[in-house]
């Protein structure tokens, strides 16, 4: 077994075995979870950076394990571009999400099931993305659903968290069911369920790809929360605490657009997935629409900031949706990119609960004069994700605005920039409400300093991002020949 | 590797028999403890467990130091009462064993608040044996008396607690609606001897006359309601539901199962049309997934709601079975033997953890599982373990034995069987709507105890006759889930053996 085989394996590994340590003795160490849970996560990372002078290289190989030898299932992890962007981001976020929580969660005795949950969570999504069959895919997808809907129920922020997660899983997981059925009607015809195997050229029947084309993309949809399947979102991302409500935001909904990218996108032509160009247009119009909307009319700041989630998945969809070069690089890297920026505006909410108390639009303003760092951090966290250049999000939505008018659909592109007005305008709101008007909230209560040093941070992070995308850039055009074969 | 032959079933049938007399007889006159009971029936169970897996070298062995000792034991067992290669009936019975093995040593614990535990015993290891019995059985009469054996001890078992008027209720709505199953049954025989003259299995083939089909008909009926189809099923949530845990895990776990796979066999020996059957059993599966999950939605009972999970889980395995059937699948029959394995542990460990949680904690109800918290975690984790299993989500044998049944139905290309695997997915989501709530309440944050509670509060210890049970099924379902390649084998072989009697 070479070194860079086990490396894809060892980026899984720091994570799931301290959680299961943390499972099993945890009672006895609850104390120090929150620091074995942040070194698994930082010890994670390292591992993947370490992994990339090989991936530029081109050495990486796949680590393969028979299974069912007799049913050709053949377990596999591997990394390449395709995956490296999304697990960029999960990777990223979880340390972000590690750290927010230490000062977050009050520390108690079930501390380490709360850790544990937490990595396991994050091993789903690095798991999903590493994966390079269609089994392991499928375990960690589920994985990565029980570990949050478990998040959900148990530190939930209000009465209702049973009803809430219990929505989120039995929605999540009939798009997980969709996808099965996709899965097996690939599997069943192809007789492997490894990707290159797959890549290689499946002979499928003609007439059933529409179907699992359609399979999968109502399946990953439901995951990416586009409208109509959104409606788990908003509740479960503001009855999450907080970390977990970051990693579900800026991490898990790129799940969505993973899967797009991997299944229906990847191993069939362009031509073969025409037909879907219209529909995914429409649908990432539609979200983009509609989640700001409901933005709007939000009173409460962190739905608020939910369904801005929506909205931003629909500019995903979009451009995966128009099928052209820079529709899929300005997704890709809008993945990312929202990732921070998400990360950046709950950070900023979650702060504001803890100091004020309140998550009524309405009865919080002026913090503009008693919190002038935590109002600097939300206004770039605003401007960056209301599009304004050089700062993250303006990138990549350049390259899905302009990937619109290559497409003989001038009129759909031109709604999509006319969307985000809207976004402006929600932001505009929050902020304007929150900081910017006259009024004294009340007592202002003290907030735990990893709280201010995430989010500080993620708006350098931010700004970064927005002035230097060419690195990122670099990277992610390199999934391109595997989704295309160079022929877009 | 097991090599799936048993040459003389006879040999653990009297040697169980025998050791339920003994086992009595001491409980009895030697008043030996409820532990030394439940370790005899272990030792007795675990005996013939490593009889089924080395029989061939024991054999030899024998032969070796007792010359002619084969010929003599051929000479004492020539009866054709029994089948000698039976790959799916051993495969039913090794599992059967470790079950049973494994309950008799959680039952030394388990046992220890209730009385006449000397009659527990003896009536498990009876029970056991008439399932077995049957399984080899390739006489229609001895069949029928296996079959009475195992039931009447089943009945008794179910009515154990005798102080519950719910549990008495229980076995008596078993009893009667099992002997009415027993009577067509019987009637049945009675038919076909009155038909052909004989009652050797192998000899009653090809006739088409009226009174051998209405004979096989009623065969197959009243096996229906052994192995709970629906509408036929109304016994089963009672029954599983008010036993001890421990007869539950059997009686759930591999009982129904076993009794479903005899008659299948039987039948089609009997010279049912398979497409026929096929097609009836197709029928009754969709009903029992249908039922199985919706009526789970709505039970309070821990145990009432894994009832209704077994017909449900029954609906997958006959689907799995009929599918093969119809269209000559073989890989459809192994993914419903594969299911057979894995539900067997996945919910017996789901009936055992659920009686620590009643014995320590008093859980009964499912609002109940939250004070779980009040043990270790390692239960709790053993229960979920069995959920998730139950709930066929990865990478546990539940999903795997799903994804092989439900990629041959996909390779197949006619309406109903697409149908069917849509229904059979459908009711696996609905599934989750009775088991995910489970797991939120058996994991969700217990509520703050007023003070002064602190003895309460104090964490119980779990007894190791309990504790090892449990880890031993949580650690062979998580070897199967890593490697489930073996078990595919040894399936293979089961439904190949069972392709081969559909001439």
């Amino acid at each position: 077994m070479k070194t860079q085989e086990l490396i894809s394996l060892s980026v899984l590994l720091v994570k799931l075995l301290p959680a299961f340590l943390l499972l099993l003795i945890g009672k006895t160490i609850h104390r120090y979870a929150k620091w074995i849970a942040l070194f698994a996560s930082l010890a994670s990372f390292g591992l993947f950076i370490a992994y990339i002078p090989t991936l530029q290289q081109g050495l990486n190989a796949p680590l393969n394990f028979d299974y069912l030898p007799s049913m050709g299932i053949k377990l596999s992890l591997n990394i390449d571009w395709l995956s490296f962007p999304f697990l960029l981001t999960e990777e990223f976020v979880t340390i972000f999400a590690m750290i927010y929580a230490i000062g977050y969660i009050k520390s108690d005795e079930r501390n380490h099931i709360f850790y544990a949950l937490l990595l396991l969570f994050s091993a789903g999504m690095s798991g999903t993305t590493l994966a390079n069959d269609i089994f392991l895919f499928y375990f960690f997808w589920e994985l990565m659903l029980i570990a949050s809907a478990l998040l959900v129920v148990n530190w939930g922020e209000s009465a209702k968290k049973t009803a809430v997660a219990l929505k989120y899983f039995i929605i999540t997981h009939l798009g997980s069911l969709f996808v099965l059925v996709a899965f097996i009607m690939v599997y069943s015809q192809s007789g492997t369920d490894h990707f290159s195997a797959l890549w290689d050229g499946v002979q499928m029947y003609p007439e059933t790809i529409p179907l699992i084309s359609s399979l999968f993309l109502l399946g990953f949809s439901v995951k990416m929360a586009v409208v109509p399947f959104h409606i788990w979102l908003p509740d479960t991302h503001s009855e999450a605490p907080m970390p977990v409500t970051i990693m579900l935001a800026a991490a898990m909904l790129s799940m969505g657009t993973y899967g797009i990218l991997r299944f229906p996108m990847s191993f069939l032509t362009p031509s073969q997935f025409a037909i879907f160009t219209l529909p995914m247009m429409i649908m990432g119009i539609v979200s983009e629409f509609y989640g700001a909307i409901m933005a709007l009319v939000e009173t409460d700041i962190k739905r608020i900031i939910a369904y801005s989630s929506v909205s931003q998945m629909g500019y995903i969809l979009f451009g995966l949706g128009t099928l052209t070069l820079s529709g899929v690089v300005g997704a890709t890297l809008h993945v990312i990119y929202h990732a921070i920026v998400k990360a950046l505006l709950f950070c900023c909410i979650g702060w504001i609960i803890k100091a004020v108390g309140q998550r009524d639009i309405q009865s919080i303003s002026g913090l503009r004069k008693k919190m002038p760092l935590l109002t600097a951090c939300a206004i770039l966290g605003a401007l960056s994700i209301a599009g304004v250049p050089a700062l993250a999000i303006f990138n990549s939505e350049w390259l899905i605005f302009s990937s619109g008018f290559q497409t003989p659909y001038i009129g759909l592109a031109i709604l999509e920039i006319l969307g985000s007005i809207l976004t402006s305008a929600y932001i505009l709101r929050l902020i304007g409400t929150m900081f910017f008007t006259q009024g004294d909230s009340s007592q202002i209560y003290k907030v735990p300093f990893s709280i201010k040093l995430v989010t500080v941070s993620l708006t350098i992070l931010t700004v970064i991002a927005g002035i230097f995308p060419k690195p990122l850039f670099n990277y992610v055009v390199n999934e391109l020949p595997l989704i295309l074969g160079g022929k877009w | 590797m097991v090599t799936l032959s048993l040459q003389y079933p006879q040999i653990p049938l009297l040697f169980l028999g025998c050791m339920a007399v003994v086992i009595f007889l001491a409980a009895r006159f030697l008043k030996i403890t409820n532990v030394s009971m439940a370790l005899l029936t272990a030792i007795s169970f675990l005996l013939v467990l490593f009889y089924l897996i080395f029989e061939s070298q024991l054999l030899q062995m024998a032969n070796h130091s007792f010359n002619g000792f084969h010929n003599n034991l051929a000479r004492l067992f020539s009866s054709t009462a029994f089948y000698t290669y039976e790959p799916g009936a051993i495969l039913i019975t090794l599992i059967t064993f470790v079950l049973a093995f494994l309950v008799s040593i959680y039952c030394a614990e388990y046992l220890n608040l209730d009385s006449r535990q000397h009659a527990f015993y003896p009536l498990l290891i009876l029970m056991i044996c008439g399932l077995i019995g049957m399984l080899f059985s390739a006489n229609l009469m001895v069949l029928y008396l296996f079959c009475e054996l195992m039931s009447i001890c089943a009945y008794v078992l179910v009515a154990f607690r005798r102080r519950t008027d719910t549990a008495i209720e229980a076995g008596f709505k078993y009893l009667m609606m099992g002997s009415v199953a027993s009577i067509v049954i019987l009637l049945g025989i009675a038919l076909l001897f009155i038909s052909y003259g004989s009652i050797n299995i192998t000899d009653l083939r090809g006739s088409t006359s009226w009174p051998v089909q209405i004979g096989v008909l009623m065969f197959f009926a009243g096996f229906c309601l052994k192995s709970a189809l629906v509408p036929m099923h109304t016994w089963l949530p009672d029954a599983h539901g008010r036993a001890p845990s421990s007869i539950s895990a059997i009686l759930s776990g591999i009982l129904v199962q076993g009794v479903f796979y005899v008659m299948l066999k039987v039948t089609l020996e009997l010279g049912f049309d398979h497409v026929l059957l096929g097609t009836i059993l197709l029928c009754l599966s969709l009903l029992n997934i249908v039922v199985g999950n919706l009526m789970g939605l709505v039970q309070n009972q821990t145990k009432r709601l894994l009832g209704y999970s077994t017909i449900a889980q029954m609906g997958y395995i006959v689907l799995c079975m009929a599918v093969g059937l119809r269209n000559n699948l073989a890989i459809a029959l192994q993914s419903g033997f594969f299911i057979i394995v894995a539900h067997a542990f996945a919910k017996s460990l789901a009936f055992l953890t659920k009686g620590i949680f009643y014995y320590y904690v008093g859980a009964s109800e499912i609002k109940h599982l939250q004070r779980a918290s009040r043990l270790p975690l390692f239960p709790s984790l053993a229960f979920g373990l069995a959920i998730i299993s139950l709930s066929a989500l990865p990478p546990f044998p539940g999903f795997t034995g799903k994804w092989i049944a439900l990629t041959s139905f996909f390779t197949l290309t006619d309406n109903i069987t697409v149908l069917s695997a849509l229904i059979f997915l459908a009711g696996s989501l609905v599934a989750f709507g009775y088991y995910f709530p489970m797991l939120l309440i058996l994991f969700s944050k217990p509520q703050i105890q007023a003070s002064g509670d602190n003895e309460k509060r104090k964490q119980k210890k779990i007894s190791p006759w309990m504790g090892i049970p449990i880890a031993a099924m949580v650690i062979s379902i998580l070897f199967i889930s890593v490697a489930p390649q073996d078990l595919m084998d040894v399936t293979m072989e089961a439904a190949q053996f069972l392709m081969g009697m559909m001439r």
